[in-house]
């Protein structure tokens, strides 16, 4: 077989390997975060998205915690999403408001909670419940005040607490 | 943190999370760039030639009552999918035209992957989308198996950085990221285009032609190429729920007198004892600020009836069906008319459908399923948020 070839560019190798190890390493914390705040559809696109803007920025190794600094660009693309998907709404005249009244489960109660959240709230009760984080860690990881998480947390928590009574 | 709440929302967490995708290669601008359709299964909702009709992808988050504990994810494993026999291949080199029922195969593929599937698009998905492929990748499921193309019909979508030469076929290799490669020629007047990661001289020296007979399963295509499973109607127009599966893939479409929305995707859904999986949302609907929203889903074959309640708190029940007598499993289909907005005129939720639930003979419930979604908007924005 008659092969030719040429052009190789072997001075990406090393930045490639960065971009590489830092989705290696933080991508999956980073997608089940996505998954609790958007869903397992989207988890992934916008996971991929946040990670791209990040690592097209110049000098992104050199991040300091580097882990909630994706975990915010994920936070900032759900939201992305939302108003995306809000805009198409309004043009597709979508918009309906749930009124179902509906005694089954516990769990499914509760998980239908959870989907009535909205992104902020979302974010904020999966980093206090799942990860274990305090108001003080939530507010830095998304970079928000400790009183707009204490607020928000607040508000879930109603909602939430609803949904098992 | 609330001790009460604190190990329920946990639970529910945890089965949110359980649904996470796998985090597949390392991204890069390339993958996003060269073929959007293909690479999210998420949106690939085609709509067809109808402009009233819009197209929605949902999927759906599984709640279970009085689930079989001996069943797992395990059980529902995947079919293997054999390559193509590419014994009865010819080489690319050889062809001076690519007959219609000419498929170009690798025979050499990056290590880890295998065959996927083949695709060959439908007449009626349009004028612009005439062409057929076949995908390589690891089958995870997720959205994210193809790794690999080898489409006739399509060219490069850029300048291409540089030209290969594998026997007498030149190629036009398009490197938008390093590690991603879209490699272009032409057989007669037929574009050929393969796309992928790593290295691509040895899969552009394997490719091989073959013919529709030598592919494993029958190829993915539109509407016309599925068998019709479900049947409903509303405002006195009907909508059919068709189905086609190749190997582990399928596809679903929702058709109409208006068209056809629908798309292919993955065949394996661990824990689907509910799924929701195509649907239409037509307006206007029968009356001023209405819709009509169709939505189609998969249920086991103990299923008797499926309650599907529509956002604005509408609920159809349906006998689930198999028209086709060719699956073990049963199909849904559910049409209303919903109201929408009437104050803001915008979305409180992101699906038309809020749950849907699966009953057997004796009225008990054996599953339900609830989007996820992206749940209500923030009530205020908030700006402090980077």
């Amino acid at each position: 077989m008659d092969l030719m070839h040429h052009d190789p560019h072997p001075e990406r190798g090393q930045a490639d390997e960065q971009v590489d190890v830092a989705w290696r390493t933080h991508a999956p914390a980073a997608v089940r975060f996505a998954t609790a705040v958007v869903g397992p559809v989207d988890a992934h696109d916008v996971t991929t998205s946040a990670f791209l803007r990040v690592t097209s920025q110049p000098g992104w190794s050199d991040i300091e915690h580097f882990d909630r600094y994706l975990i915010r660009a994920v936070r900032n693309e759900a939201q992305n999403l939302y108003r995306q998907r809000r805009r198409r709404w309004q043009r597709d005249l979508l918009a309906v408001r749930p009124e179902a009244s509906i005694d089954s489960l516990p769990d499914v109660d509760l998980l239908r909670a959870v989907a009535s959240l909205s992104v902020r709230q979302r974010s904020v009760v999966f980093l206090a419940y799942w990860q274990d984080m305090t108001e003080a860690e939530i507010a830095e990881t998304l970079d928000v005040t400790r009183s707009t998480v204490h607020r928000t947390l607040a508000r879930a928590r109603n909602a939430l607490r609803k949904a098992l009574t | 943190m609330n001790m009460q709440l604190d190990p329920h929302v946990k639970a529910v967490f945890d089965e949110i999370i359980a649904h996470a995708p796998d985090i597949g290669p390392t991204p890069s601008a390339g993958v996003v760039n060269l073929d959007p359709t293909v690479s999210d299964r998420g949106r690939r909702w085609l709509a067809v030639a109808a402009a009233a009709v819009l197209v929605v992808g949902v999927a759906g988050l599984v709640a279970f009552a009085g689930r079989d504990a001996s069943r797992s994810p395990a059980d529902e494993a995947t079919v293997t999918s054999p390559p193509p026999d590419s014994g009865a291949g010819r080489p690319l080199s050889s062809m001076d035209q690519l007959a219609s029922s000419d498929w170009v195969v690798a025979t050499v593929l990056p290590d880890g992957l295998e065959y996927l599937y083949a695709r060959r698009d439908s007449p009626a998905l349009g004028p612009d989308r005439q062409s057929r492929a076949i995908a390589y990748g690891v089958p995870r499921g997720d959205g994210t198996d193809e790794e690999l193309w080898v489409e006739i019909g399509r060219a490069n979508v850029g300048t291409p950085d540089e030209s290969f030469t594998v026997g007498e076929v030149v190629w036009s290799i398009e490197r938008p990221e390093d590690s991603w490669w879209s490699a272009s020629t032409r057989v007669g007047g037929t574009d050929l285009n393969v796309r992928g990661s790593g290295t691509f001289e040895q899969v552009l020296a394997g490719l091989t032609v073959v013919d529709d007979s030598n592919l494993p399963f029958t190829p993915l295509g539109g509407p016309d190429d599925a068998v019709v499973v479900a049947r409903t109607n509303v405002d006195g127009d009907i909508y059919t729920y068709s189905i086609q599966e190749s190997g582990r893939y399928k596809c679903d479409w929702v058709t109409s007198q208006d068209g056809a929305s629908g798309g292919c995707g993955s065949l394996v859904q661990p824990d689907a004892d509910v799924t929701i999986d195509a649907g239409v949302t037509t307006e206007p609907g029968a009356l001023p600020g209405t819709v009509d929203a169709v939505r189609s889903g998969s249920v086991t074959a103990a299923t008797a009836s499926v309650e599907v309640v529509f956002a604005d708190g509408t609920t159809v029940t349906v006998e689930p069906t198999d028209l086709s007598g060719t699956f073990d499993i049963l199909f849904w289909i559910a049409a209303a008319t919903i109201s929408t907005d009437s104050q803001t005129g915008l979305p409180v939720t992101q699906e038309s459908v809020a749950e849907v639930r699966a009953y057997d003979r004796e009225g008990i419930l054996i599953g339900t399923t609830i989007p996820l979604g992206l749940g209500q908007p923030d009530e205020e924005p908030s700006t402090e948020e980077q």
